[in-house]
């Protein structure tokens, strides 16, 4: 189908989506009444806003002059991403150094080829002031090595 | 006399040895990681919040104001240096800032900004002092129905000040409501949209959300373009303005800072809608409007002064009805509550130590902005010339840091990973995330005032209409609405937003 908008069209589409979501998600909670609302009740409004805004949205998306989504590159989208739940998912396991390190190395991937001996500076540079500054000087109980 | 008493009170508070101490830290690491391009104040207390943990209360919020003050001034030195702005407020310092930078008087303009912006905060901190404490006795006549309309307000008010797209800006305002329903209801105790989740029975944490949203979508935004970034091309000069300059500027920063202290009180205004509005008053006054865009200082002093006047007042809100009316101070609440302080009236008539000893802490925010930054520019300049392949990964590992400590939990990490791709996705397709995070905090708030205002009415939803403060509200509402509808409104308003993308 041709769209004159897509990025509108997929705005308004993501926006229905997310009100007949909260809709389906939200049958169980009672409405109640105006003078009683029941805690299904905003979420209902809520739902019935979004899906109309969306509507709206992708009506008016289907008439407006063509306009391209800008590019997306998905390669560093990717490593930024994998650093953090790299960071995440490693840092009550093995610990504070080890999750800067893994991220840090993981993260700069986005930028292309990796420079070592700069990666090498910056990974040290970071891992000893955060443990100094978030652990030692500002007292979080974050764990250090791994365990 | 009261005020003198009062302030006294707060000072006597505010200056320890210590707190003096936080604030200094704050204001240069709020100002380091706001110059970061891209990065602007939410982002900036989002990732530093983690380090007022370990202070006391007052020392918390003293801090945070120097963070918060250091990352607006640090936004407005990426402005002025290399065109970025790191927020909205600052989009109109870049138009005369960097113009003044080509023309090699950015040592000038940036220490313009600085001293523009001491007096604006005097003068925004006199005004909270004078006023937050009337307002407050206001607040008896603030039932649920004002409340309810306040917020609303507020809300409108975001849609307008968002560039792009009115109708998304709307639909961003009930997504937002939509996520701050995440949790608990507080009425029946029914939990909704957690879908088994522990961690999202208290509702969904305000960090992981922010930084997601804010801090890392930005990074995601930033490297798809790697070519876009622009480097400082041209000399930073001599810090000191001419006199020409400087008698050109301080009319200016007085015309800013009045428009800027009144106009941040409204709620959903805060900074941004003072620093267009200065900008716009200057360029119509000025004998020489034809300078404006080619280097005029007027158009540095008076919209900075305005930021952050407007930056001060918009305490006002917060601090007497509890009732955030911009995404900054949604996140300053974040970071009360993290104290174990609610804020609102009870912090003023409770808690009358914090209360003036944050007042003065602002004031004393200020001071260390003109004393710390200007001796720094150099270190300023430096940052800015630091390559972004070694920027980035730092920025990652402050951000997962950050959300790592406020809960000590990896659960949160993961939810920052998905609220940057929603972020990302956002902005993408030009929705714009402010009303979202303004939504999402008032959220409950407005639930629960909505809820309340139709038991106190039997259900007749007549009563926002009956009440006068509440129907001036919702008249100003509507009145808002109907005037970004105008088309004249509405080209000019295209026209101020041109220039951010």
């Amino acid at each position: 189908m041709e769209v004159g908008n897509p990025k509108d069209f997929i705005a308004g589409t993501v926006f229905a989506g997310f009100g007949i979501a909260a809709i389906i998600f939200g049958h169980g909670y009672s409405v109640g009444s105006a003078e009683n609302m029941g805690p299904g009740y905003f979420p209902l409004l809520i739902g019935i806003g979004l899906i109309l805004m969306g509507v709206i949205i992708v009506a008016k998306s289907v008439r407006a002059r063509r306009e391209a989504i800008a590019a997306i590159r998905l390669q560093p989208q990717f490593f930024i991403l994998g650093a953090i739940l790299f960071f995440g998912l490693s840092i009550e396991r093995f610990g504070l150094v080890a999750a800067i390190i893994g991220a840090t190395v993981i993260g700069s991937l986005a930028a292309g080829k990796p420079r070592w001996a700069e990666l090498l500076i910056l990974c040290l540079a970071l891992a000893t002031s955060s443990v100094v500054l978030f652990v030692y000087l500002i007292g979080q109980p974050i764990p250090v090595w791994p365990r | 006399m009261d005020l003198i008493a009062n302030l006294a009170t707060g000072f006597s508070a505010a200056l320890t040895f210590t707190n003096l101490g936080l604030c200094l830290i704050g204001v240069v690491l709020g100002t380091a990681i706001g110059v970061l391009p891209g990065i602007g104040p939410i982002a900036t207390i989002a990732m530093l919040l983690p380090l007022t943990y370990g202070a006391p209360p007052l020392g918390a919020l003293i801090m945070l104001a120097g963070i918060y003050y250091g990352a607006q001034y640090g936004g407005s030195t990426t402005a002025i240096l290399v065109n970025m702005p790191g927020e909205t407020a600052s989009v109109v310092t870049c138009i005369d800032g960097y113009k003044m930078a080509q023309n090699g008087r950015a040592g000038a303009a940036l220490s313009i900004a600085a001293i523009g912006s001491f007096v604006a905060g005097c003068v925004g901190t006199l005004v909270v002092a004078a006023f937050a404490p009337a307002l407050a006795a206001l607040s008896f006549h603030f039932l649920s129905p004002e409340y309810f309309s306040l917020m609303l307000f507020g809300l409108v008010a975001s849609v307008v000040l968002a560039h792009g797209s009115i109708m998304k800006a709307v639909a961003m305002v009930f997504l937002g409501l939509l996520f701050g329903l995440v949790g608990t209801d507080v009425q029946s105790g029914v939990v909704r949209y957690a879908f088994g989740v522990t961690q999202l029975y208290d509702g969904i944490d305000f960090v992981p959300l922010s930084i997601g949203l804010f801090g890392i979508a930005e990074i995601m935004r930033n490297l798809d373009s790697p070519t876009a970034r622009e480097g400082i091309r041209h000399r930073v000069g001599t810090l000191w303005p001419t006199r020409e300059e400087i008698s050109r500027s301080w009319p200016a920063v007085l015309r800013g800072t009045g428009l800027g202290s009144i106009l941040g009180i409204l709620p959903g205004g805060g900074s941004v809608l003072g620093s267009f509005g200065s900008y716009v008053l200057e360029k119509r006054i000025s004998k020489h409007p034809e300078a404006f865009g080619n280097g005029a200082v007027e158009g540095v002093a008076g919209p900075e002064a305005a930021n952050n006047a407007g930056a001060q007042t918009s305490f006002i809100p917060l601090l007497t009805l509890g009732v955030p009316s911009n995404p900054v101070m949604a996140i300053m609440v974040g970071a009360l509550m993290i104290q174990g302080i609610a804020p609102g009236t009870a912090v003023i008539n409770d808690h009358p130590t914090l209360f003036w000893g944050l007042v003065a802490s602002m004031w004393i925010g200020n001071l260390m902005l003109v004393i710390a930054n200007l001796p720094l520019v150099g270190v300023w300049v430096k940052l800015l010339q630091v390559p972004y392949r070694i920027l980035f990964p730092i920025i990652i590992v402050l951000c997962c840091i950050g959300i790592y400590v406020t809960q000590m939990s990896s659960t949160m990490i993961v939810f920052a990973v998905g609220f940057a791709v929603l972020g990302y996705l956002f902005s993408k397709l030009d929705c714009e995330v402010a009303p979202f995070i303004l939504a999402f905090v008032l959220g409950p708030l407005m639930e629960e005032n909505l809820r309340r205002s139709m038991v106190l009415s039997d259900g007749d939803p007549t009563v926002f209409l009956s009440r006068p403060i509440s129907l001036a509200l919702i008249l100003a509402s509507v009145g808002l609405f109907v005037l970004i509808a105008l088309p004249h409104v509405r080209s000019t308003r295209q026209q101020a937003f041109q220039d951010e993308d």
